[in-house]
Order: C-alpha cells, then structure tokens, then sequence
C-alpha cells in the first residue's frame, strides 16, 4: 500500500504516470481522504497556472510603430555585410552583449520610469520603439 | 495568415508580413514576458527586441515549421538573461525564508489575486519553468532545453513550485477564517 506522496499526486493529475502506477495512486486515493484533497486542489492549481496569461495586462505596445520598425530592421539585413560578420540567426541564443551591442545608441530613449530596466536593457542592446509618448524615433 | 505566409512575406520584406507578424503574436509574446517578468516596462522592451531578433534571424527561418516555438525561445532566453542580469548575486532559484515548506492539509479555494501574489513570490526560475510546463504544455526536455537546465533540476523546480504554491495558498486560505 502506497504512502502518501505528493509527488506521485501531482504526477497522476498531470496525467505523467504510467497506467500500473496510476492504478496505484488510484487505489491509495480510495482510501486517504487527505490526498484526495491534495488531488482536488492540484487539479484546480493546474488549471491556474495554464491560464497565467489572464494576469498580465494587454500590451501597450503600438503595431503600427513597431512594424515600422522591424521593416527598417529588414532593410539593414540586406546590407552587404563585412566578411566574418556572425550568423545573426545564432544572436539571440546567447543574447551576448558582444554581439548585440553595436546595432544603436538606446541611452537617449531611457529617460522612463523604467531607468532601471532601461540600464538593464541597454546591455542587451535594446532599442525602445513604438511606445506609446516614447518619441524615441 | 499561416505561419508559412507570414514567414515568406516577412523574408521578402512586404510590410504587410511585419503587421500580420505582429498581429498574430505580438501580444502573446507580451504576455509570455510579462508572465516572466511581472513588469510591464521590460515585458514591453523585451517584446520588442524579440521581434526585431526574429526579423534578424528571419531567413533562417523555416516556412514549414510553425513560429510560435521560436519566439517562445527567444522571449523566455532573452528574460532569462534580464533576470541574471537585474540580480547578478542572487541566484534565481533561490527559496525566500518565508517560503520554507508548511505542513497544510486545507483544501483551500483561491481568488485570482492571490494566485497571482503566490506566483509573484516563487522564484523566477520556478515561475519560468511551470509557466513552460502547464501554459506552454512542454515536454520537460523541452523546458529543459529551452532554460538550459538539467531535466532534473526542472523537474525539481516544478514539483517544489505547485507544492510550495499549494502551501502558500492554503496558509492564505487559513488565515481568512
Ligand atoms: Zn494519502
């Protein structure tokens, strides 16, 4: 007879055993009114959490600034590029400043509530666009 | 518009792929930052530079796959990497004090608000890698290929994380009545 085991519980409400193992959490569920409760609970959590995009708010972003943008992105990709120049198709894997850097001066545009962020971001090279009174164009 | 007419027009440059592109997932991506990073100026940001690194990348692009996994990549590397950043010291997994496991049995019932303190609470790591597992539905290979984690650590993250969400959750449920 099977323990309590929370592990096990989640495992059988994600649907991640196999069936001899699920018939088991099964069996100890009769009988153990405590992780039939456990289950109940996990069964709504699980459903939460694959819903977590409800709790953020809708983007703010404007589309038509930013679309913009990504075509004038797309015209500088068909710029000769020097020899050497690194497949830009790998940049975003490593997300390494080295690489990701030289694109455009985004100081300018920092000047938010976000100053913090931003000096994060500037790392990154970021460049913010298409904000709603950023005027960073 | 599929992913395919998208991709083929975003590789030839028409402006009406770079709108439909961003019509299809911007906000999706949006809200996958968001989820991530629980603030508004940096999801905005990092939305941003995930486009313009998909329309960088955008001819190695395959037409026949659909797009949706690649700015998943993209968006969670890209917070990834602002979290490291934001908290060099402080390692993204670790456990507040407050958050060291209670024995609970209630069989509690949550608002909406508080799932979303509880979220908020768990570690960014923890956070990224059930949001993977149950919003994304991936396989743990997956998350862990996408976070760059070992499938262990994933799998740990995500057992202690419902465990630890569930005795939050109970505790806030305990202290109603
Ligand atoms: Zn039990």
């Amino acid at each position: 007879m099977m323990t309590c085991q929370d592990d096990l519980v989640q495992m059988y409400v994600d649907g991640d055993l196999q069936p001899a193992e699920g018939d088991i959490v099964e069996a100890h569920l009769a009988t153990c009114e405590s992780c039939r409760r456990r289950a109940v609970f996990y069964k709504g959590l699980f459903w939460d959490l694959a819903h977590t995009e409800r709790f953020a708010p809708a983007s703010d972003l404007e589309p038509e600034a930013l679309a913009e943008a990504l075509r004038a992105e797309w015209v500088k990709g068909q710029e000769p590029k020097p020899v050497g120049a690194v497949a830009l198709a790998t940049l975003w894997f490593t997300a390494n400043p080295v690489f990701t850097g030289t694109a455009h001066a985004a100081g300018r545009a920092l000047a938010s509530p976000a100053q913090a962020a931003g000096r994060a971001l500037t790392g990154l090279g970021w460049r913010l666009i298409g904000r709603k009174g950023g005027g960073s164009r | 518009m599929d992913d395919r007419a998208l991709i083929e027009l975003c590789q030839c440059g028409h402006p009406a792929g770079f709108s439909r592109l961003l019509a299809a997932y911007q906000d999706r991506v949006y809200r996958t930052a968001y989820t991530f990073l629980r603030n508004r100026e940096d999801a905005r940001d990092l939305t941003q530079e995930v486009f313009l690194r998909t329309v960088r990348a955008v001819n190695s692009l395959d037409p026949d796959r659909p797009l949706w996994p690649w700015l998943r990549r993209v968006t969670t590397n890209l917070s990834l990497t602002l979290l490291k950043k934001r908290t060099p010291h402080l390692s993204l997994d670790a456990l507040p004090e407050s958050a060291q496991p209670q024995d609970c049995s209630a069989e509690p019932a949550w608002t909406q608000l508080e799932i979303r303190e509880a979220l908020g609470e768990l570690p960014p790591l923890w956070r990224i890698v059930l949001t993977l597992r149950h919003q994304e539905e991936l396989p743990y290979e997956e998350i862990a290929r996408v976070t760059d984690l070992p499938v262990g650590t994933v799998k740990t993250y995500i057992f202690r994380g419902r465990r630890l969400l569930r005795e939050r959750l109970a505790l806030r449920e305990g202290s109603h009545r």
